[in-house]
């Protein structure tokens, strides 16, 4: 049996900085992890002493891919913070925008991160020599995702017209109404993505954890990308407030990203956790799709986290057509978002496409932030993915050394990490 | 027959984003009618939809060319050789693997790249003082390079 040695470093098709380090001896396995290993980046204390009106826009920067997700987790925090209830409309706005994000996201992963693996190619230069097909249609596919963001939120990415309680400026009925068009016509390209994976046999590994995701608050009947509570596979559910008691951070010197852990040793968030625990509330062409795909819930192999992502932009496809005829329907009017600023302290959850995001903010009476924490899915996902790879490594301990390197990779990027946002100050104290 | 005229750079680092402070200048211009302006950002990525789409494309973007900061200088795709980059990567995606991925998807349309010399690639919203002491030349040559490259006159 081979021993193996590994050490990838700066893993390719993820984003941000992260290492895999894998060492057999004697077909025993020493060491199978994923470290993170980018920078700190320092958001968290960038927004102590700025204003409520600055938060959302200095967040938002914290990621290029999920802008948005980041932008939205932000209100609902300051707004938890302040006691204000948005309108109807701006819920259902932010609704489509963070849907539109989804779509951008899942087919940049499915299709320019992952596929290049199970296609059997580095990367996605030599896919599109030999799929060009597959990468036309995938550019076309993200970039209706960037212009429904461009459309509602003024900006392909980083938000403009989010603001605490409304818009700063409303989208034009009429680019909506063109979106949701190119929304339909986008359904055939989505078909075929779905033909594609259809195609694709996704590794062995099977482990069960604990997935943790939003859920529908109060028998609401919404697959929950927006708002609900916080649920558990293993059965807790606790409001967003309580988000701290869910994900426990703690610093390990390892990682520049800190470490979560709920009930099981660790848990798993994004499109197969929030699969499992709301499979029910899917509409009906996309559990047509999971079953196309063979997924069934609960499924309990990580690198079903891009089906469960194919599986989710046809659901997000149909909701968007829907969600954009309720508001085109009720006509879009310009509300009162006045508020007054207060002291208190709140939290937003939001799931974005790697899983589910916290924010959470306390202010004084002037509205002046006074903390700040943000824990973010690939956060929470550091944990799993390397229990994951402890149990994967024995499975494969016969492979070539690149054999089980690409698988480990190919896990890592199962999980879409966005390393870049997952960093945190780790406080150091000398005695 | 349009023209996309694209401003690259993070406009956070200093004169990282000059290109992209171009840009929201032109728009308050008078430019040929077949221009588009477009802020570009850093998802270079993301602007290859539109230079596909798009039938001549200029490329304003901060470059390391040697030169004293604030100097501009225009290329076309003929005349410059683009680096081999690191493997395809969100984080380090760049201006060079996005045009090799057009250009092996399709034909890429006829390019102008305008590189400015920068000083500062650093934190920071506001552009150096090398660069701003340049911007009224700066922009005058992205200006004529823009009615030369169209051949169109302003309305």
């Amino acid at each position: 049996m081979p021993d193996h040695d590994i050490h990838v470093h700066y893993v390719t098709r993820v984003e941000g900085h992260g290492d895999i380090v894998c060492k057999t001896n004697n077909g025993v396995v020493e060491k199978a992890e994923f470290n993170v290993v980018e920078a700190p980046r320092f958001f968290e204390a960038a927004c102590v002493g700025r204003a409520h009106y600055e938060i959302k826009d200095i967040v938002t920067r914290i990621c290029g891919i999920c802008a948005c997700g980041h932008a939205l987790a932000s209100l609902r925090a300051s707004e938890a913070a302040m006691s204000i209830e948005p309108s109807e409309q701006t819920v259902d706005l932010r609704k489509i925008v963070l849907h539109g994000e989804t779509i951008q996201s899942h087919f940049l992963h499915t299709y320019f991160l992952a596929a290049p693996d199970f296609l059997g190619v580095g990367s996605v230069i030599p896919l599109a020599s030999s799929h060009k097909d597959v990468v036309v249609r995938a550019l076309k596919l993200k970039k209706l995702g960037n212009d429904i963001s461009e459309t509602i939120v003024g900006r392909h990415v980083h938000p403009i017209t989010l603001k605490i309680n409304g818009f700063s400026k409303l989208p034009d009925p009429a680019a909506l109404k063109a979106i949701q068009k190119r929304v339909i016509e986008a359904l055939p390209d989505i078909e075929a993505t779905v033909d594609l994976f259809s195609t694709i046999k996704v590794p062995e590994l099977y482990r069960e954890t604990e997935y943790i995701s939003l859920g529908p608050t109060n028998g609401d009947k919404e697959y929950p990308f927006y708002d609900g509570d916080i649920i558990s596979s293993l059965g807790q559910s606790y409001r967003p407030s309580n988000y701290q008691q869910v994900c426990n951070e703690e610093v390990d010197p390892k990682h520049t990203a800190k470490l979560c852990k709920h009930k099981a040793p660790s848990y798993q968030v994004g499109a197969l956790a929030r699969f499992n625990n709301n499979y029910n509330l899917l509409r009906p062409e996309a559990k047509k799709i999971a079953e196309k795909l063979n997924l069934k819930a609960p499924n309990h192999n990580p690198y079903n986290i891009t089906m469960a992502q194919v599986v989710e932009a046809v659901h997000v496809a149909y909701d968007l057509i829907d969600l954009i005829d309720k508001v085109l329907t009720k006509g879009i009017k310009e509300e009162n978002n006045k508020y007054q600023p207060k002291a208190g302290t709140g939290a937003g959850a939001v799931e974005v496409p790697r899983g589910i995001l916290f924010h959470s903010y306390k202010y004084d009476s002037n509205g002046i932030c006074q903390w700040a924490d943000c824990v973010i899915p690939t956060t929470q996902n550091v944990r799993n993915i390397n229990e994951d790879m402890k149990t994967l490594v024995p499975t494969i301990i016969g492979k070539s050394q690149e054999e089980v390197s690409l698988l480990l990779q190919m896990l890592l990027r199962a999980y879409d990490p966005c390393i870049s946002c997952s960093t945190h100050l780790i406080n150091v104290r000398f005695e | 027959m349009n023209t996309l005229v694209v401003g690259l750079g993070n406009t956070l680092l200093g004169d990282e984003g000059v290109g992209v402070h171009i840009v929201n200048v032109l728009k308050d211009q008078p430019l040929p009618p077949s221009v588009v302006l477009k802020d570009g950002g850093v998802s270079g990525f993301d602007i290859l939809p539109d230079i596909l789409e798009s039938d001549r494309v200029v490329i304003i973007d901060a470059a390391k060319m040697g030169l004293v900061p604030g100097s501009v200088r225009s290329f076309t795709l003929d005349n410059v050789q683009m680096p081999d980059g690191p493997e395809f990567s969100l984080h380090d995606l760049g201006l060079p693997q996005v045009l090799k991925l057009g250009s092996v998807i399709s034909s890429l349309p006829p390019m102008l790249l305008i590189g400015i010399e920068p000083k500062k690639i650093a934190p920071g919203a506001s552009l150096s003082e090398e660069v701003t002491g340049q911007m009224e030349n700066i922009l005058e040559y992205v200006y004529s390079a823009i009615l030369d490259f169209t051949k169109e006159v302003v309305n």
